[in-house]
């Protein structure tokens, strides 16, 4: 039946409804989309775009449609000659010998441990099948941690997997063997020729373990004269001198956020990739939670120099240069003084406002957003990036003491406490030593690479090179491995015994889930033991044994029931945390089994701020920063959102999940506004730019978004790295050769940028414009002061204010109702249950709280074993996430024009297609982000287009696919209104990214192990190719949970149901700020139907009537009514319809 | 008038009866091995590492299945014995058979025995032994009569309509949970009597209306006349609401 539409009459007169352009704002998510070129058109009207169907010739490949057939033929016929598929092959039952403490063969097992961390630790729990460990999951009994986990978490259990992993000690790069280290350790190399440890030194990364500072410390008592010195690339140096000078040496300042009504984040993306440390997301999103009971939630303004998922998050957002960020905070702090009239506060800044020119920063914005943090009082919190300078940590402690934030004892806004943790140098002082000739032996242990991500002036490499004896313990074989004279493999943080203390102090144990997968692995602690007490000289003879031999290996981890030197170290630590005459040995079992020993938080220290903090505060060039121009630009070297620094490039998870904001994978690129873009002529996203700063130039392709601060260009590390492995070579560029210690570490002014027409343009795989919705009110917001008058107002932007109703011609069940004549089928020869009474699945996203951290994305990848395929086939758009991560940004309609300047420029430059981009005011846009993935429709699309019943209706409500149905005819996925269907092009799973197009005649995936088919789920089907894939709200977890309500029931039960709460599906249980919610509409106590029943709750696509069970609650913004651009907050869907 | 048909038609009658036989013959050998027992392999029955003899253990010693299937009741995976269970009574009897020589030789070696799998469906069905045990499916349901079994054999189809028979009607073959491992139970084992006084206990309904209700359907004369399976798949069914699932996920994810 057709539908008559009723569009209520628009005052602007806007395109109804073709286009992104609705009401007064428009949101998009590129610029492409926006302009709305033809090729963008033609990319969405189809279901898998370009090529996808055609198997077009493809350059890279050079495998055309024709000798694929042939390939094909061949193989099919040397398979029949094989005979293979004539005999199923036999198949065995190998049980344990004997049997295995807490093992149920079919059953995992869970157990406690945690993920060190540059800043403190990422508790969790990991799930271990037959001994395996499969997945990670958070610890919600930590006091760290509300049981969620990032994505970094999620994907660092195939780095235990990966294939490319260091798993041989080498010596000057050829293979060598675990007793010629020990042999070279004992036979006076080492450490008897070193009178008292001189000329010993030690690079050590960012870790908090407690059992570390004791060896460390048992080291340099020892060799006195051994050194240790500290190195992370990316570890906000500034903040811990900071910190020394402002409270004492070893203080640290966690701000607690969800006591906070106030938060103004300088350039300090602390929901993404700026970690703070401890639960920053988790303890945001229960400030900004929004329900029936809780009816205020905080406020937060961001200044920043692109777009993160804090500035998305955030109420006002102030685009402003990383490099003017000390200014601006000088700025803040004059305001603030003046409101709360805090002299010590006056009499810091007033020096300092010499060197800031008002004029050219947004002051209007400034003042208010200072009045009304000084309003909150003692509830309010201004955070400073880690990238910024000591002088500016400085400046934000005595803004936040003017504020009180450090007032009220145990309820205080931001808590300082004292580590135990000693002043360490860092690098700069190592390069000194190895300068004067004072290092002769270099042990480093640090996860960074320093001889790849060292700053470039300290020319690392060389000095590394000059040092007599380097060893090297890493996961990686990379550029610090290859120029060691000894490097020795790292066994993985799931392989390890160790401690760490979470950012706030609780001491957490890292407990090993399994023998280090390979033979030769060490941990860093065994490192340390070993040059405390160097082993006795090999057993038998000291000979190098052969490759795996039966002998001890060098961890220490023998088959016997001694678990190694490390856990007896950690153990020893850990009794002297015991408080009083505990029991030690209970209080261990405790901890193995909760993760974490309580009561060992770090103590509270006064946050008084050490007068002495102040001097030299205007000095050091801090407040100097040349303001970026045109021919004098700024470049931010960012922390890579999915590789850190570098560290996990080798993970092709985290090259594949899209950033965040950006929405690239398997690259960086240099991200600059469109005023930038236009001055350097780029025309388009992947066009190549030379950057110099200091005479050394680095050409990288460009990234045009909304939102970064002209003349700045903001790129990730990490990239560009050679012999990192299959996944990590090739992609992206490495940006540290142009990083310089001191105050250019983090952010270079006054670089040379220059386009490079001529330079070819490099391609980016850009996810952001796949399966788009095309322009309807998918994602919505509103404002505080919308939601108060009306909280319902989500419900009626987009069509869902005037939809028609709906005659339906065959109604499908009514699953809320099992005993309704559409909810049975009881013809005499088959009596099928259409309706589950007590069991109806549902989910919730609450986009208010939902930060779009990619968190949902990694973890569902890790559950159901989904592949990556590859930067070329995600540009063919064939990711296969089964959640996508939509980015929107929004902005004012009125600057909706295609720049005419533009124009007449192209044509003048004779430049036929140039069309100039579309205007956008840069400093009005804000984000919003949304994760879509199987909306599980009661009336699904789908499912009425298979010709072969793959996908159906089950009788609790979910859309289900059967794999081994499936003939992939991809009908399904081009009638799914919501692009939620996946496609197996190729057997992802099976072969290498590379030869994907060689089909049957590629080698087995893995590089000729099998360690990456151990983290698969064994409760989920692996898809092989021609297969369409997608979200099945985590059948395998429901079904676990209904049959254990079975088993439990016995046959003793007429109705089983499964307990309130009891399935968290993967996403869900993954999402630090709790946004996602799954559960039973069937049980009035799960938390679902509270969610469902929300006022701000919708449906995408309601008007179509698919009846999805995945619904959105619409984001609300707190704006605040004085700041100059709060009329436009909030309101990207405000009036669409 | 030029010839209608070309040359090599006059072969094509010789070329379509070869290729009929030749399709014959396929279509022969198809239906013989995929529509018999003999794709689904009803009777594999390989040689095992240690002839272990069930209808020993079980049939003559009375061994319960859980003994060595320790974990059937709470896994999806019904465990083969790990070598210690064998040798728990081994280390005492028969210490000497050449026959036990490969559990000895794991016990000292700590490696395990290769027991040659004989039941297995495939690896996108999902199938849970704990929830079938726990709802009244017995052992013997799916593998036949172990307890005669010198050597184990496959006893039914495993196909999946095969699964979906029990499915869709569960009348046919469930039985009293607490008599899934006993191999030998027959209906007429049950007392009328008794089998509905603990259903009344369990479901909490009255002894004499599920006596009453029974009788209505199934017309039994008195009450100690032999129960049929139907009789109690039906009372299992219907009063305790044992009711398998039959969409698809239920078996595949």
């Amino acid at each position: 039946m057709k539908r008559v539409w009723q569009h209520p009459e628009t005052e602007t007169g806007a395109k109804a409804s073709a286009g992104p352009i609705n009401g007064d704002r428009v949101y998009w998510r590129s610029y492409e989309e926006l302009d709305d070129t033809p090729e963008f058109r033609e990319w969405l009207e189809r279901e898998f775009p370009r090529g996808a169907a055609e198997m077009e010739g493809d350059e890279a490949d050079d495998v055309t449609r024709r000798s694929f057939l042939k390939y094909m033929g061949a193989s099919t016929a040397l398979a029949g000659f094989g005979m293979a598929g004539c005999r199923r092959p036999t198949l065995y039952l190998v049980p344990y010998a004997k049997s295995v403490e807490w093992v149920i063969p079919g059953k995992p097992t869970m157990y406690a441990t945690a993920m060190p961390r540059v800043k403190g630790c990422m508790p969790l729990v990991a799930t271990t099948h037959e001994g395996r460990p499969t997945k990670l999951e958070g610890n919600p009994l930590h006091p760290n941690s509300n049981g969620g986990t990032d994505a970094v978490a999620q994907a660092s259990i195939i780095g235990l997997y990966d294939p490319d992993r260091s798993k041989r000690v080498l010596r000057d790069g050829k293979r060598s063997t675990t007793a010629e280290f020990d042999a070279f350790l004992q036979e006076a190399q080492l450490l008897p020729k070193i009178e008292k440890g001189k000329g010993l030194a030690f690079l050590v990364g960012e870790n908090s373990s407690p059992t570390r500072w004791r060896l460390l410390g048992e080291i340099t008592k020892k060799f006195p004269n051994a050194k240790v010195y500290r190195y992370e690339p990316l570890n906000g140096e500034p903040q811990r001198r900071a910190n020394e000078v402002l409270f004492g040496a070893g203080t640290t300042q966690t701000p607690r956020f969800q006591r906070a009504d106030r938060i103004l984040s300088l350039d300090c993306d602390f929901l993404g990739t700026d970690e703070l440390g401890g639960d920053a997301t988790g303890e945001f999103s229960r400030g900004r939670a929004l329900n029936a009971k809780k009816k205020r939630m905080n406020r937060l303004y961001s200044v920043e120099p692109a777009f993160t998922l804090t500035g998305g998050m955030a109420d006002h957002r102030l685009r402003a240069h990383a490099s003017q960020m000390p200014r601006i905070a000088a700025l803040v702090g004059k305001a603030i003084a003046e409101e709360t009239g805090d002299n010590d506060l006056q009499a810091a800044v007033t020096p300092l406002l010499e060197k800031v020119n008002a004029a050219v920063f947004n002051e209007p914005w400034i003042n208010e957003c200072a009045k009304d943090l000084a309003k909150s009082k003692g509830k309010a919190i201004v955070v400073a990036g880690t990238r910024q300078p000591k002088e500016m940590h400085v400046l934000v402690a005595l803004i936040n003491r003017a504020l009180g934030a450090f007032e009220g004892g145990q309820k205080a806004v931001i808590e300082v406490r004292q580590t135990r943790e000693e002043a360490m140098p860092g690098l700069g002082a190592l390069v000194e030593a190895m300068k004067a000739g004072a290092v002769k032996t270099l042990i480093t242990t640090t996860e960074a690479d320093p001889v790849y991500d060292a700053p470039a002036d300290f020319d690392f490499a060389t000095l590394y090179d000059e040092v007599e004896t380097t060893v090297h313990l890493g996961l990686r074989a990379n550029a610090t491995a290859r120029a060691s004279t000894w490097h020795l493999p790292a066994a993985h943080y799931l392989e390890s015994w160790g401690d760490i203390r979470s950012v706030r102090g609780v001491y957490s144990i890292v407990q090993p889930m399994i023998l280090p997968l390979y033979d030769e692995c060490v941990t860093e602690l065994e490192v340390y033991l070993k040059v405390l007490n160097p082993p006795a000289a090999s057993a038998e003879g000291g000979e190098a044994e052969e490759d795996s031999g039966p002998g001890i290996p060098i961890n220490g981890m023998p088959r016997a029931e001694d678990p190694g030197p490390a856990y007896e170290a950690v153990k020893e630590t850990f009794a002297s945390f015991v408080k009083g005459d505990g029991d030690v040995s209970t209080a261990w079992n405790h901890a193995l089994r909760d993760g974490f020993l309580p009561r060992t938080i770090y103590p509270r220290v006064d946050g008084a701020i050490q007068p002495a903090a102040l001097e030299g505060l205007g000095e050091g060039g801090a407040f100097e920063q040349p303001f970026p121009w045109k021919d004098g630009m700024e470049i931010i070297f960012a922390t890579d959102s999915k590789i850190y620094d570098g560290r996990y490039v080798n993970n092709g998870w985290m090259q594949e999940a899209p950033d965040p904001i950006t929405k690239l994978t398997w690259d960086n690129a240099a991200l600059m506004s469109v005023r930038t873009a236009d001055d350097l002529g780029v025309r388009e996203n992947g066009d190549m730019i030379t950057i110099e700063v200091d005479g050394t130039s680095v050409t990288v392709p460009a990234l045009v978004l909304p939102g970064p601060a002209d003349h700045s260009i903001t790129i990730s590390l990490g990239y560009g790295q050679k012999g990192s492995g299959a996944i990590g070579d090739g992609t992206g560029f490495d940006m540290y050769p142009l990083r310089r210690s001191g105050i250019g570490e983090y952010v270079a002014t006054n670089a040379k940028v220059t386009g490079e027409p001529d330079e070819p343009r490099y391609p980016l795989a850009l996810t952001s414009e796949h399966y788009n919705m095309d322009g309807r009110a998918i994602v919505r917001e509103g404002t505080m002061e919308m939601w108060k008058a009306n909280p319902e107002f989500a419900q009626t932007q987009g069509m869902d204010s005037h939809i028609p109703p709906t005659i339906p011609l065959y109604q499908g069940p009514d699953y809320m109702d099992a005993d309704s004549p559409r909810s049975t089928n009881d013809p005499a020869w088959n009596k099928v249950r259409l309706v589950d009474p007590n069991h109806q699945w549902a989910m919730t996203v609450d986009l208010n709280t939902c930060t779009g951290c990619n968190a949902c994305l990694v973890a569902c990848q890790a559950e159901n074993n989904i592949p990556i395929v590859g930067k070329d086939q995600v540009m063919k758009g064939r990711i296969m996430h089964w959640v996508r991560m939509d980015r929107y940004f929004s902005s004012p309609k009125e600057e909706l024009t295609f720049a005419a300047e533009k124009f007449s420029l192209a044509a003048e430059e004779g430049i036929g297609h140039e069309r100039g981009r579309p205007k956008v005011d840069d400093d009005e846009v804000s984000m919003l982000t949304q994760p879509v993935s199987c909306m599980q429709c009661e009336s699904a699309p789908c499912e009425t287009v298979c010709p072969v019943n793959a996908t159906v209706h089950t009788d609790d409500g979910l859309n289900a696919m059967v794999y081994n149905r499936c003939i992939g005819t991809r009908y399904c996925a081009n009638n799914c209104p919501y692009k939620a269907r996946r496609f197996n092009f190729f057997d992802y799973n099976k072969r290498p990214l590379e030869k994907l197009y060689w089909g049957p005649l590629a080698p087995p995936a893995g590089r000729g192990t099998t360690s990456e088919r151990l983290q698969k789920n064994p409760n989920v089907s692996v898809r092989m190719r021609g297969v369409i894939e997608k979200c099945t709200y985590c059948v395998q977890r429901i079904q676990a949970a209904k049959i254990d309500a079975k088993v439990k029931a016995g046959q003793a039960s007429q109705d089983v149901q499964v307990p309130t709460n009891a399935i968290k599906v993967a996403c869900a249980q993954a999402c630090g700020a709790d946004s996602i919610v799954f559960g039973n509409l069937k049980n009035p106590e799960d938390t679902v139907n509270e969610k469902k029943a929300d006022p701000r709750n919708y449906e995408l696509l309601k008007y179509i009537g698919t009846l999805p069970r995945t619904s959105y609650l619409a984001r609300v913004r707190n704006p605040n009514p004085a700041m100059p651009n709060a009329a436009s907050v909030g309101q990207a869907t405000a009036d669409m319809h | 008038m030029a010839n209608v048909f070309p040359r090599w038609s006059n072969f094509l009658p010789i070329k379509l009866a070869v290729f009929l036989v030749f399709a014959g013959i396929g279509v022969v050998c198809g239906v013989t091995y995929y529509f018999t027992g003999k794709y689904t392999r009803v009777g594999y029955m390989p040689g095992q590492p240690v002839a272990f003899d069930h209808s020993l253990h079980v049939g003559q010693l009375g061994m319960d299945c859980r003994y060595c299937h320790s974990y059937v009741e709470e896994s999806l995976f019904s465990n083969v014995p790990v070598t210690q269970t064998c040798y728990n009574c081994h280390s005492q009897i028969k210490q000497d058979s050449p026959k036990l020589a490969p559990v000895r030789e794991s016990i000292e070696t700590d490696e395990p025995i290769n027991w040659v799998r004989i039941h297995q469906v495939p690896d996108y069905a999902y199938f849970n032994h704990a929830v079938h045990v726990a709802r009244g499916v017995s052992c013997q349901s799916c593998h036949g009569q172990i307890n005669e079994m010198e050597v184990v054999y496959e006893a039914q189809p495993l196909t999946m309509g095969w699964c979906l028979e029990c499915h869709r009607g569960p009348e046919e073959y469930l039985r009293p949970a607490d008599e899934v491992t006993n191999l030998t139970w027959k209906p007429s084992d049950e007392n009328r009597a008794a089998f509905y006084h603990e259903l009344a206990e369990v479901s909490g309904s009255s002894y004499d209306e599920l006596l009453a209700q029974a009788k209505a359907k199934f017309g039994f004369e008195d009450i100690e006349s032999a129960m049929s399976q139907r009789e109690i798949g039906t009372a299992l069914v219907d009063v305790l609401g044992v009711n398998p699932p039959e969409s698809c996920t239920a078996c595949h994810r």
